[in-house]
C-alpha cells in the first residue's frame, strides 16, 4: 500500500500526533507531516476529518489574529484527544506488532 | 494515471476485484486504477499472493466500494442537469403539447373565436406551472432544497390562482374577439416556444474544475444548507476554507460537492433538520389539498373537482407517512 493510502488510513491518528506537541492551523498539521517525511495531505481530505476530530471533542479550534492575511484557525489538543491518541497509538502498536509476526511465525 | 499490472498469479483475483469494484456505485476508472495500484504495491512489498494477502477479492471489493465511492456519487449526482437542459427539454413538451392543443383547436373549431379572460388565464397558469414544475426538478437534481421548495410551491400557487381566478373571470369578459382558429393554434405553442427560447439562452454550465472561488463557496453554501447544515456552521466552515485557501478552492479543496457531503455527515443536526423541513413541506402541501378539498365540496357539493383533491390527500398519505417515520436519531440519542 502506497504512503498516501496509510495516512488516509491513520489520519485521524496523524492529525491528533501533529497537535500533540503545539497548536498548529491547518496547513501547519499538512507541513508538520512532510517535516517528518510524508505527504502533504490535500484540504479536501484534511478539513473534514479535522472537523470530524472537532464534533467528537478531540480537538477544539480558535481563531487566531495574522499579521500577513486574514485569521486563520488553529487546532489544539483537549485531554479528551490525547486519551483518543493514547488509545489510537496503542491500537496501531498491536496492529503492526501482529503484521510482523506474521513473517517471523514457523510456517505450518 | 497508468495503471499497475498483477503479477501473473494475482490476475485471476485482480480481474475479479475490478470486476466487483467496477460493478459498484460511485466508482469511476480514477478510483480503479488508484486502488488497483494500492494493492499491487500492497502485494509486491508483501511478497504473497493477493488472496492470502487480502482474501475474497468480492468481499474486498465490497468493502471499497463503501469507502471510496460515496462522496464522489453524490457529488456526481448534485452536477444536475442544469437549467439549461431543463429549460429546453420543458419548452420542447410544452411545443408539444401546444402543438397538440392547437390541431384540436383548428379541427374542432368553426370560425373566428372570442378570447375571454378565464380559459386565457387557466391556459396561462397551467403553462406557468407547468415550467416551474421544471424548475424545481431542475433544482431538485443540483441538490438545493430552498430553491427546489420555492419553485415548486410558486407552481402549486399559480396553478390554484389561475384556476381560481379563471373561473371567478369565467366567459363574461371578452378579452379579443374573432380571432381566427389558426391565431388560437399558434398562441398554444407560443408559451413552449417561449420557454426553449430562454432554456437556449441559459449560458452552459462552466466544470466545476473551472470554477471561481465565489461559485466554489456558493456551491458549497447551497449545498450544506440543502442537507440541513445551520447557517452558522455554514459561515463557519467558509471562513475556515477562505483562510486555507493556498492556490484556489477546486485545487485545494476538489469538488464542492464531495465536500458537502463530507462535511454534513460529520454534522449530527443536519438529518434531523432535514427532516423537519420534509415533513413541514408535506404537512403544508397536505393541508393546502385539504383545504382545496373543503372549498370544493362547500361551493360545489361532492363533484369530480372534489373528488379530485381527496383523490390526492389519499394517494399521498404513504409519502407522508414515509417521510414521518424517516425521523432520524437524534444527536447524542
Amino acid at each position: 500500500m502506497s504512503t498516501a493510502a496509510w495516512q488516509r488510513a491513520t489520519l485521524p491518528l496523524l492529525i491528533l500526533g501533529v497537535l500533540e506537541t503545539a497548536p498548529r492551523h491547518g496547513y501547519g498539521v499538512s507541513a508538520a507531516l512532510v517535516e517528518v517525511g510524508l505527504q502533504p495531505i490535500k484540504g479536501a481530505q484534511l478539513y473534514p476529518a479535522l472537523v470530524k476530530l472537532e464534533t467528537d471533542g478531540f480537538i477544539v479550534a480558535s481563531w487566531e489574529a495574522s499579521d500577513s492575511g486574514p485569521a486563520r484557525k488553529v487546532y489544539e489538543l483537549t485531554d479528551a484527544g490525547r486519551t483518543e491518541l493514547g488509545r489510537l497509538r496503542e491500537e496501531w502498536r498491536e496492529f503492526t506488532a501482529a503484521a510482523a509476526a506474521l513473517g517471523a511465525a514457523p510456517a505450518r | 494515471m497508468e495503471a499497475k499490472s498483477f503479477a501473473e498469479r494475482d490476475k485471476q483475483w485482480g480481474a475479479r476485484y475490478l470486476l466487483v469494484l467496477a460493478g459498484q456505485d460511485g466508482i469511476n476508472r480514477e478510483i480503479l486504477v488508484r486502488r488497483q495500484n494500492e494493492l499491487v504495491d500492497s502485494i509486491d512489498a508483501a511478497g504473497v499472493p493477493a488472496d492470502e494477502l487480502f482474501g475474497d477479492p468480492v468481499a474486498l471489493a465490497r468493502a471499497d466500494a463503501d469507502e471510496l465511492g460515496t462522496a464522489e456519487i453524490a457529488a456526481a449526482s448534485e452536477e444536475g442537469f442544469g437549467r439549461r437542459d431543463i429549460l429546453s427539454v420543458a419548452g420542447l413538451l410544452l411545443i408539444l403539447q401546444g402543438v397538440i392543443a392547437g390541431i384540436l383547436v383548428i379541427v374542432g373549431g368553426d370560425g373566428p373565436v372570442d378570447v375571454t379572460v378565464g380559459p386565457a388565464v387557466l391556459f396561462a397558469a397551467i403553462a406557468a406551472s407547468m415550467l416551474a414544475g421544471f424548475v424545481a426538478v431542475a433544482e431538485f437534481s443540483a441538490g438545493r432544497t430552498r430553491k427546489t421548495v420555492t419553485a415548486g410551491v410558486s407552481g402549486i400557487v399559480i396553478l390554484l390562482g389561475g384556476a381560481a381566478l379563471s373561473a371567478w373571470a369565467g366567459d363574461r369578459t371578452v378579452l379579443v374577439a374573432g380571432v381566427p382558429v389558426w391565431g388560437v393554434a399558434l398562441a398554444c405553442v407560443l408559451p413552449g416556444i417561449f420557454v426553449f427560447a430562454i432554456g437556449r439562452a441559459v449560458p452552459k454550465s462552466v466544470p466545476q474544475t473551472q470554477w471561481t472561488d465565489e461559485q466554489w463557496f456558493a456551491r458549497l453554501r447551497d449545498g450544506l444548507r440543502a442537507k440541513g447544515v445551520s447557517a452558522a456552521t455554514v459561515d463557519e466552515h467558509e471562513r475556515t476554507l477562505r483562510a486555507g485557501i493556498i492556490s484556489t478552492a477546486v485545487d485545494d479543496f476538489g469538488q464542492p460537492g464531495a465536500m458537502v457531503h463530507r462535511l454534513a455527515s460529520e454534522d449530527p443536526a443536519a438529518p434531523h433538520r432535514t427532516w423537519r423541513l420534509k415533513v413541514g413541506v408535506t404537512a403544508v402541501f397536505a393541508v393546502g389539498i385539504a383545504l382545496g378539498a373543503v372549498a370544493s365540496i362547500v361551493d360545489e357539493g361532492l363533484s369530480w373537482g372534489s373528488v379530485s383533491f381527496l383523490a390526492i390527500l389519499v394517494l399521498m398519505a404513504p409519502t407522508a407517512l414515509r417521510v414521518w417515520r424517516s425521523e432520524p436519531e437524534k444527536a447524542g440519542a
